[in-house]
Formats: C-alpha cells, sequence, structure tokens
C-alpha cells in the first residue's frame, strides 16, 4: 500500500500475504480480552488484502459487544451484520463502501439485547464468499463473548488469536484457546517490541 | 523495563486507588496534626556544674564525656518523663483525665510522653515543650511538668534527710547512753575515794573525767549534725532555685504550632507507604502473572502455532498505537463519512 499511511498499513502486508499463500478465505480475529488490537489487526490486514488486488475482501464487524469498527465507519446505527443473519435485509443493501474499491465494510447491525441466530453463519459466508475473494471478521474477545466467538470458529476456516506481546497473561491465552475449543489455534503476537520481532525465529506462514 | 510499565499501566487503576488510599488519608490526617497541633514551651537557665563528666555507656561506666549543666539537667527531665509514674503526678496537676482501663491508660501515657520533646540549646540552657491539642493545655503541663519536678527532687532530698537523721538520732542515743555510762562509772568512782587520792587514784579519776568530757562532746557533735540536716534541705532548695531557673514561661499560642514536623513525617509515611504498594504491585504483578513475551513462548507456553508477527510501531509523537488505528481507520472509512455527509446535506 502506497498511500499517506502507507506505512503503516504495510504492517499487516506480512499478515496478508501468508493469508493468501494459506488460501484461506474466511478469516476472523478475536483476542483473550479487550485491548489485544483484534479490531484493529481486522482492519489492517482487510486493507492490505484489499490491496493485494486479488479479489474483492468483505470485512465484518462481528463484535457485538464493543462495535468498534462499526463505530469508526459512524454507521452504528444503520443495518449490518444482525439484519442479514435475521434474514431482515440482504448482504448487497447493508454493504457499506470504503476507501477501497476492493474493500467493503459490513457494520454490526441493531442486536438490541437479541443475538441475532449464529446457525445461519455457514450460509451467510457462503453467500459472502459468491462475492468476495475473502471475508475478514472482527470478532469480540473469546472470555467475553465466547457464545458468539464458538459459531464463528466453527464457520471460518481460520480464527485468529491476537496476544498482545509482554502484557496479554500466559493464563489468560490458554483460556481463550480452551474456550474457543479451536483444533489448531494460531496466534497473531501484536505489538512486537522492534528489536525483538522475528529475532527468534523466521516469519512462519501456518497452512490450515 | 517494558514488561513494568506494561504492568503498570495495566493497574493504573490498581494503583491510583492504592496511591488515593495512602497519599489522601495521609493527607488528611497530617493536615489535622497540624492544625490542632499547639506546642508550650519553657526555657530554662541552669548552671549545676556537680557533674562534670557523664557516663556514656551503661555497660561501662570508665567511658565518659564531658557534660553541660543543660545536657544533665534535659537528661534527667527525659528520663523522668519515661516513667508512667512522673507522668500520672504531671497529668494529676493539670486538668487531663487518665482512662479508667488500664490498656487506655497505657495508650493515654505513651502518648503522652511522646508529645513533651527536650532540646538543649546551649551550655546552660535547655527547652522543654509539649504539643498540646488545645492552646490551654500546653503551658498547663509544661507547669506542671517543672513543678512535679521540682516536688520530686525535694521529696528525694527529703527522704535522704530523713536518712540521715534518722542515723544521727540512733548515733545520739548511743552517745548518751555512752556519755550516762561514764557519767556513772566516775560518781562510783567518786563515792569509793575520798580525798586526798593517792596518785594512781588521781590519775583513773582523770581518766574517767577525760572519758565523761569526750561522750559529752560526741553528744554535742550529733545533736549539732542533727540540727544541720534539718536545715539541708532548704538550702539545697535554694540553690536549686538559682541553679534551675525557668527563664521563658510557657504561653498560651492561639495558632497552631509544633505541627510541622509530625505533619511531615505522617505526610512522607503515606507517601512512602504508597509507592512501596504501587511498586511491590508493579513488580509482584510483573513477576507472578507469566506473559506472552517472545515468539518462542508461543508453542513452548501456549498450545498453539504462531502465524504472524505484528511489530510494535515506532515510538513516535506522530504515531502512537491510537492513531495507527485512527490513520488505518481514515484510509478505510473517511470516504464514507464524506459520502454520508452529503446524503445528510
Amino acid at each position: 500500500m502506497t498511500d499517506r499511511s502507507g506505512r503503516l498499513c504495510g504492517v499487516f502486508d506480512g499478515v496478508a500475504t501468508r493469508i493468501r499463500t494459506a488460501e484461506l478465505r474466511t478469516i476472523g480475529f478475536t483476542g483473550a480480552v479487550f485491548g489485544e488490537g483484534a479490531s484493529t489487526l481486522a482492519l489492517g490486514t482487510s486493507l492490505s488484502l484489499a490491496a493485494l488486488d486479488q479479489g474483492p475482501v468483505l470485512l465484518v464487524d462481528a463484535n457485538w459487544l464493543r462495535p468498534s469498527l462499526t463505530t469508526d465507519a459512524a454507521v452504528a446505527s444503520g443495518p449490518g451484520l444482525a439484519e442479514v443473519l435475521r434474514g431482515d435485509a440482504q448482504l448487497d443493501q447493508v454493504l457499506v463502501p470504503t476507501g477501497r474499491a476492493q474493500l467493503s465494510f459490513l457494520a454490526a447491525g441493531t442486536v438490541d439485547g437479541r443475538r441475532p441466530p449464529l446457525d445461519s453463519l455457514p450460509s451467510f459466508l457462503d453467500q459472502a464468499l459468491t462475492k468476495f475473494g475473502a471475508v475478514v471478521a472482527d470478532l469480540p474477545p473469546a472470555l467475553a463473548g465466547d457464545s458468539v466467538v464458538l459459531p464463528w470458529a466453527a464457520s471460518l476456516q481460520q480464527l485468529f488469536v491476537v496476544v498482545r506481546s509482554g502484557v496479554t497473561p500466559l493464563a489468560l491465552v490458554r483460556r481463550a484457546i480452551e474456550e474457543v475449543a479451536l483444533e489448531r489455534p494460531q496466534v497473531v503476537l501484536n505489538r512486537m517490541p522492534a528489536g525483538t520481532a522475528g529475532s527468534t525465529a523466521p516469519p512462519r506462514v501456518a497452512l490450515t | 523495563m517494558r514488561r513494568y510499565l506494561d504492568t503498570a499501566r495495566r493497574y493504573r487503576w490498581v494503583i491510583l486507588v492504592v496511591l488515593a488510599l495512602t497519599w489522601i488519608p495521609g493527607a488528611a490526617i497530617a493536615y489535622v496534626e497540624y492544625t490542632t497541633s499547639y506546642e508550650a514551651d519553657a526555657t530554662i537557665w541552669t548552671q549545676r556544674t556537680s557533674q562534670q563528666f557523664a557516663s556514656i555507656s551503661p555497660q561501662d561506666p570508665g567511658l565518659t564525656t564531658f557534660s553541660t549543666p543543660a545536657s544533665e539537667q534535659a537528661g534527667v527531665l527525659k528520663q523522668l518523663l519515661a516513667t508512667r509514674s512522673f507522668l500520672r503526678e504531671v497529668v494529676r496537676r493539670t486538668s487531663l483525665q487518665v482512662p479508667d482501663s488500664a490498656t487506655d491508660e497505657r495508650r493515654f501515657f505513651e502518648e503522652f510522653g511522646k508529645r513533651f520533646r527536650i532540646d538543649v540549646l546551649g551550655t546552660n540552657l535547655f527547652r522543654v515543650a509539649y504539643r498540646a491539642r488545645d492552646p490551654r493545655t500546653g503551658p498547663e503541663v509544661v507547669l506542671a511538668t517543672l513543678a512535679q519536678r521540682q516536688e520530686h527532687l525535694t521529696a528525694s532530698r527529703t527522704a535522704a534527710t530523713e536518712a540521715a537523721a534518722s542515723f544521727y538520732r540512733s548515733e545520739l542515743g548511743l552517745a548518751q547512753s555512752q556519755a550516762l555510762d561514764a557519767q556513772r562509772e566516775l560518781d562510783r568512782f567518786d563515792e569509793g575515794h575520798k580525798p586526798p587520792l593517792l596518785p594512781p587514784d588521781e590519775y583513773q579519776q582523770r581518766q574517767l573525767r577525760l572519758a565523761v568530757e569526750d561522750t559529752k562532746s560526741r553528744v554535742t557533735d550529733v545533736k549539732t549534725r542533727i540540727d544541720r540536716s534539718g536545715v539541708m534541705p532548704g538550702i539545697l532548695q535554694m540553690a536549686d532555685a538559682l541553679d534551675f531557673q525557668v527563664v521563658d514561661r510557657p504561653l498560651e499560642d492561639v495558632k497552631p504550632s509544633g505541627g510541622t514536623r509530625p505533619a511531615a513525617v505522617i505526610v512522607g509515611s503515606a507517601v512512602l507507604s504508597g509507592l512501596f504498594l504501587a511498586i511491590a504491585l508493579i513488580v509482584g504483578g510483573t513477576l507472578l502473572a507469566g506473559r506472552v513475551g517472545a515468539e518462542a513462548d508461543i508453542g513452548q507456553r501456549v498450545p498453539a502455532t504462531l502465524f504472524a508477527t505484528i511489530p510494535e510501531v515506532a515510538h513516535r509523537k506522530s504515531w502512537q498505537t491510537r492513531e495507527l488505528r485512527t490513520a488505518l481507520a481514515a484510509v478505510a472509512f473517511a470516504p464514507v463519512h464524506a459520502n454520508h455527509a452529503r446524503t445528510d446535506r
């Protein structure tokens, strides 16, 4: 990416490239607790994936507990994922265009205390994949919203647990991984200090 | 260091609460202590020089140092103030009340004793101060202390005089009985030997008269000593009044005074306690709570595979973490905002 914030978006190019290399089309980001950087990672990775120009990308704000991406997009009052899952709206009708031609955004929608039916997630993802090359979901923290994260973990090709380097307690990471019951959990280590990032091992690409 | 800073950031609210719970009450107590402290003091001139050298080690009396009259008197007063019996007598002379319960009484006297301060100002000058909760009690307690010291001194001298007088009285009795015996022996001799006396009898008579004179003079001497011992306390008391003069009597201070040092100690203790607890929390939190720090931790300490690492964005003021998110959101959603603005118009 070569815009004014290209240097920052470039931080996520490596993740995006590895996702493409691993041929992952539906991915999600969650953390153990709030503040791990899952939403930022979902946003940055979506932008980088879109910049790779290998098909349109859909960024989904599935974090109904704290829909920060929806707030960033200033569409908090509009329909979104919740309405689509309930069948109250079609995906095409609620997509929000972004500054990137290859990137679309699906807001969290209105929950109003009624959790949308998550059993329709697989059909939603199938429908999305007919139009988009990749679907990136921003999910609530595993320990705070496991009832939401579990169905997503079962439906996505890969769920990444975002861990903040030097901050997230080990016990919480272990519990989060247990909560989402991932067979082969993948971790993205966020905010590694400059001196230590990549110093212990070369970047790896997990094949799932 | 970064781990500790992260822990501090993570526990910032707990740390703030800990600091607030130690600092705010500390400051409040210090303020109350400062505003309710009224110190009264008396300055005393003393010129007693009976003891030029004082022992500096209770274990080795041979170790001595030069002791000025002021330090000697100040030392004596400090020792008296360390005893509950002396403090009880001081309290009895004031309007203060001693609590009834034994525990409360002990605590009362400990607190009471701590409020005294004795400073040596020079070779002959020292100051006795008492920090009270109200302006009136301070002068009352200082005067009571000095009066009680005087009474204590008088009582101890009277007791010493009484002991000496008692000794002299027993000596007098003995001397009088010896005088009577000597007189009786002389009278018996005179009855048995009528003049003219032979030279050996004359010699014996002279010896007996000498013994009578000697015992009588002994009686007179002991009587003189008894008379002197009766006058001695008065003389010593007069001398003490000259040697121990209250130069400045304690005054009632209407404004709080003397509370700066205790208040500073309280504030300092509270600040240090708060900092100690905060540091202990940070260090304990960092050491006890294991964190995922390096790539090697994934797999070894966490049952997962490392997919990727995202480096920390350079710590420049213009690119803080929140700003990374803001910048990304601007790239992605700024046109959305613009469209919304157009639609609203």
